[in-house]
């Protein structure tokens, strides 16, 4: 049995009168690695600050290691790291500084060799000012602080929010690094596909607050489809095909979205409406997400797109 | 964490009762920014009061009564009442058959009538005032011995051993001034006593002050420049009810006001509580006792003394309120008020003092107050009046009903604390409402308001109830106290589409909890089985 | 260890402050105290003639250190906020609570780290200048006549207006309410206690205004700190 790390149940969270998040419920086993991902506003920071207990639930409840999110004890703190949004750390600290204040926090388990290398591996020096750092190398700090307590658990929000692709690879690397330390989970969200394509194994996408998908980043990869059905004349009017999520017309074909069908389903719905032919086009992981979260009313931003 | 469950019991009730605080202030603040506008608007803007009786009997209890030295009453009448007492103001003098004398400019009167000594329960009140901290600290007792160029010493009362430390002005100490007088060792001090107020002159040929130190037994005289303390009066069996001084130390005949050809003697009336008057004359110096009738009131007597005789002046009314309601009580007032609603008769006489004690009439004038009812009604009437009434509708009830029960305690407590709080009783007072009925109905529409307020957010009939009292006792500032604190969001029940609030996870109206979202049938929710990742070699 | 940590970390962030706070009183309380010493300005007491009344008001005399009252309440009060602002408010402009909030250790330990820091602060930065000051002014050579014992104590109450103000304003900040409605009621509240105890003429009737105040502010801030979401 695979043990839990953190959980969810029916999570719930109103702003005022505004629904943030809506009956969370996930699970997150030792050792993997969950790509935590949504769009603008749909509630990643909030579930990931109510997991930590930062905020306090209108509903439902969750757990770290074990221990409820709202009485996380320090023993339970030092397990964790936490690399938050935008990477905000003291300004007027040094980086020598900041690391004697979060070691003071971890005086077992700090690990300064590991510190002192990454800081090394970055090009960063102890005596710099982290109002003098720029938002990469702030990252790659508050990277380094949550990485040398050597944390059994380790959530962060949009890590590399901000970063250019050279900083975003060496960030990625520091958490492989991570990982390769064996019983180590992590949670991240990110708005950049292609990171949790590298480094996740399970996906979560939530959607207006809602849990939309909970699974492995393979059976997300799998699930979603992009299929072009060609037809001689017009397609039919109406399109009746288990998993249909979103169906855009043109002249003479379909541009179907369909969500967990097999492609032998596929073949005989296209047989039974006569279709001239199919083509299953591949997608990335964010070609994927966009179309698995876009409205059902999909309306493009600009026109010129469709031309 | 039971530190955050257990920290509400002590934080909730303590931040009900700032808020709450604060609320009350602003009401206040706000109600008494209206009925000022009200005044100005009655009194500035040219509003004319309603026109006030006239007659002969309301002119005769407006004057003032002054007496001549051989006896004679006059009765002083000012017209202008603003300006009462002003040198310019108008006045219009009368004998006692109501035969009008002069009439003019109070500077150019011409006749002088006998003045009476005053007491100084202001000036007690300033020294009092004295020691508030403020912003520079609070102030010191400090009487200068000076030369006719500058000051030579200075003695600083120390409050706490009753005694004054005498400095020079290079920071030596010279001594000490006590009851004992002045000494060199502050072994051999016997305290003064409880200042009850200080009175000061300047002694002819000097430049320094001597000063008249009261305490509630006992009157010293201490003159710092001759290093000299005298006892001049020690009340040992009976306590002093009051001290009246009359020209005492003051020895320039241009500062007596008025009364420039009236050559007075130094006089102290000291008033004990068994109601005899002690005086203490100079010029030559003397010292009497005055018995007055027992059937007089304890403070209706006041004396003066001239170079021929010493005067008494008595005044009473037909009634007196009961001995046992203290003055500073509801009950007083409500006696007080019930008999000025009807006419009384009220006389003042005037006495000399001769063979040694005895008190021989010179005169006595009679007059009829006529009853204050229908003046009281039409004030109240006036715009001011209206306003304020309307605007105490507000005030809590809990202000009436702390009135009743500790009136009198919060008023002895506010007449002997600064004026500020002094200032703050007073503002309190003013907003009590006169109506208790209208009142309560102004309390039970906060109520209902509250209540509708309440209804969806409630999270238990105990905290619903208790608020609800809470409204009820403190009105206006309650119902905000109540929305400042408890104004949290609703949403509409995705059950029943009623309003409900989010305190509670079920809806306090259908009961059912926030639901779960319905499935699109597209969600991809997979069980969380794999293992976890194999490090790679 | 952690606990210290913090207390060192929340003391150098209010370091500048400190050292504003001393210099400030020590140059604006030093001339106020110099320009009362200064022959022109030194002990003049009123002038009265042969035969003349004496009002008591005249009789009665502020301390020598009165203006450096003033500054030493002014610059308290101004200290307190700068205090507050910096240790609650500031993290909310820099985004840093939920780094400082995440921490091995309760969150009451973080509250009192800060209060901690925050009292040190006013009471090493005030304190120890009030003291050289009333120390100064009792020299025999500065001035004729001492100030009072009552007068140190009087501006211990002063720094602890600032102290009162210090907390309203924590309060101001860790409030979730908007600003038109009651936020602004823990400043409100410390200004009261503040008026309230500078109209007290006694000092242990002061003291117990003061201890209200501090009571009822804490026990506010503490609950709402820790039910706080950051």
């Amino acid at each position: 049995m695979t043990e839990i790390v953190l959980e969810t149940q029916g999570l719930t969270k109103y702003y005022g009168g505004r629904l943030a998040l809506d009956h969370l419920d996930v699970q997150i086993p030792r050792g993997c690695i969950c790509g935590f991902v949504g769009r603008n506003g749909a509630g990643k920071t909030t579930a990931i600050k109510l997991m930590l207990g930062l905020l306090n639930p209108t509903a439902g409840s969750s757990s770290l290691l074990g221990c409820d999110s709202q009485q996380l004890t320090p023993a339970i703190r030092q397990r964790v790291g936490y690399v938050t949004e935008g990477h905000h750390l003291f300004r007027w600290m040094t980086v020598g500084r900041i690391e004697r204040f979060q070691r003071a926090f971890f005086p077992k388990q700090w690990d300064d060799k590991f510190f002192a290398d990454m800081i090394e591996y970055f090009g960063l020096s102890r005596k710099q000012k982290i109002k003098h750092l720029s938002n990469g190398q702030r990252a790659q700090v508050s990277l380094a602080l949550s990485l040398a307590p050597n944390p059994e658990l380790l959530i962060m929000d949009d890590p590399t929010l901000g970063l250019d692709a050279a900083i975003r690879r060496q960030f990625l690397e520091g958490m492989i690094e991570l990982i390769m330390r064996q019983g180590r989970t992590i949670l991240f969200s990110s708005h950049i596909l292609g990171d949790v394509e590298r480094v996740a194994d399970r996906i979560a996408v939530i959607d207006k607050g809602v849990l939309r998908a909970n699974c492995s980043l393979e059976q997300f990869r799998k699930a979603v489809k992009k299929v072009i059905v060609a037809f001689k004349d017009a397609p039919p009017a109406e399109v009746q095909i288990n998993g249909l999520l979103h169906c855009r017309r043109r002249e003479r074909d379909l541009e179907l979205i369909l969500v967990d069908i097999e492609d032998a389903q596929i073949a005989a719905w296209a047989h039974t409406v006569k279709a001239d032919g199919y083509q299953i086009v591949s997608m990335n992981l964010e070609d994927q997400f966009i179309e698995y979260t876009a409205p059902e009313n999909h309306r493009r931003l600009f026109r010129w797109e469709e031309k | 964490m039971t530190a955050e469950k257990h920290s509400k019991y002590i934080a909730g009730p303590f931040k009900i009762f700032t808020t709450l605080l604060i609320l009350l202030f602003a009401v206040v603040f706000v109600q008494t920014f209206i009925t000022q506008i009200a005044f100005v608007c009655t009194y500035k803007l040219g509003y004319t009061r309603p026109a006030q009786p006239e007659g002969p009997n309301w002119r005769i209890a407006r004057s003032g009564r002054y007496f001549l030295p051989d006896g004679t009453i006059h009765l002083i009448y000012t017209s202008d009442h603003s300006r009462a007492g002003e040198d310019y103001s108008q006045e219009k003098i009368y004998d006692a058959n109501d035969n009008l004398l002069w009439q003019g400019l109070r500077k150019d009167r011409p006749y002088e009538y006998l003045s009476w000594g005053g007491s100084r329960a202001a000036l007690t009140k300033r020294i009092t005032e004295s020691r508030m901290i403020t912003a520079e600290f609070s102030q010191e007792l400090e009487i200068p011995v000076n030369s006719k160029e500058k000051t030579e010493q200075v003695w600083r009362y120390q409050r706490r051993g009753g005694f004054f430390i005498g400095y020079d002005m290079k920071g030596g100490r010279i001594g000490y001034i006590s009851a004992l007088g002045f000494t060199e060792s502050k072994s051999e001090i016997q305290p003064l006593g409880t200042l009850e107020f200080p009175t000061a002159w300047v002694p002819a040929h000097s430049f320094s002050p001597t000063v008249l130190w009261q305490t509630k037994t006992g009157m010293y005289q201490i003159n710092f420049e001759e290093r000299r303390v005298e006892l001049i009066l020690e009340a040992s069996e009976e306590k002093i009810r009051w001290i009246r001084l009359h020209d005492w130390g003051v020895t320039e005949p241009e500062l007596h006001g008025s009364n420039t050809s009236i050559k007075y003697r130094p006089l102290i009336d000291c008033l004990t509580e068994d109601n005899k008057h002690h005086l203490i004359l100079r010029e030559p110096d003397e010292r009497l006792t005055v018995d007055v009738p027992a059937d007089w009131d304890r403070d209706s007597g006041a004396i003066t003394a001239t170079k021929e005789k010493i005067f008494l002046q008595h005044t009473e009314r037909d009634f007196r309120p009961p001995e046992d309601i203290s003055q500073r009580s509801l009950a007083w007032q409500r006696w007080w008020r019930r008999h000025l609603s009807r006419p009384h008769q009220r006389w003042v006489e005037l006495y000399t003092v001769e063979d040694g004690a005895n008190l021989h009439r010179l005169n006595r004038f009679d007059w009829t107050v006529p009853a204050q009812t229908s003046l009281a009604e039409i004030y109240s009437q006036d715009i001011y009046s209206r306003t304020r009434k309307l605007t105490n509708q507000v005030s809590p009830p809990a202000y009436s009903l702390i009135w009743v029960m500790f009136g009198e305690q919060l008023r002895t407590i506010a007449e002997r604390s600064s004026g500020m709080i002094h200032a703050y009783e007073d503002i309190i007072s003013n907003s009590i409402p006169e109506s208790a009925v209208t009142n309560l109905l102004a309390s039970a529409i906060m109520v209902i308001i509250a209540l509708w307020h309440t209804w969806t957010r409630r999270t238990s009939w105990a905290s619903l109830v208790m608020w609800l009292i809470f409204v009820a006792f403190f009105n206006l500032a309650g119902l905000l106290t109540y929305l400042a604190l408890n104004h949290t969001p609703v949403i509409k029940c995705p059950v029943c589409s009623k309003r409900r609030g989010l305190e509670r996870v079920d809806c306090v109206r259908c009961g059912a909890e926030l639901p779960r979202p319905e499935p699109t049938g597209h969600d991809l929710i997979f069980d969380a089985s794999l293992s976890a990742r194999q490090p790679t070699a | 260890m952690r606990f210290f940590a913090l207390v060192r970390k929340e003391l150098r962030e209010c370091l500048p402050w400190m050292m504003l706070a001393v210099v400030s009183l020590l140059v604006l309380g030093g001339f106020v105290v110099w320009v009362r010493v200064l022959p022109e300005n030194a002990y003049r007491y009123p002038f009265f003639s042969p035969g003349s009344t004496v009002s008591p008001s005249q009789l009665t005399r502020h301390s020598v250190l009165g203006g450096a009252g003033s500054v030493l309440l002014m610059i308290s009060i101004m200290f307190g906020l700068a205090l507050a602002v910096r240790q609650f408010w500031m993290p909310f402009f820099t985004r840093t609570w939920p780094f400082l909030i995440y921490r091995s250790v309760q969150k009451s330990t973080i509250l009192w780290a800060k209060f901690a820091a925050g009292t040190t602060a006013l009471l090493v930065a005030l304190g120890p200048v009030w003291l050289g000051l009333f120390l100064y002014a009792g020299r025999p050579e500065v001035f004729a006549l001492p100030p009072t014992l009552r007068t140190f104590w009087e501006g211990w109450f002063y720094i602890a207006s600032g102290l009162i103000v210090y907390l309203g304003a924590v309060l101001v900040g860790l409030s979730t309410a908007r600003w038109y409605t009651t936020r602004v009621f823990g400043l409100a509240f410390a200004t009261l206690i503040v008026v309230t105890t500078l109209v007290q003429c006694r000092l242990s009737l002061a003291f117990v205004s003061v201890a209200v105040g501090v009571a009822v502010l804490m026990s506010q801030i503490t609950h709402t700190f820790l039910n706080r979401e950051f």
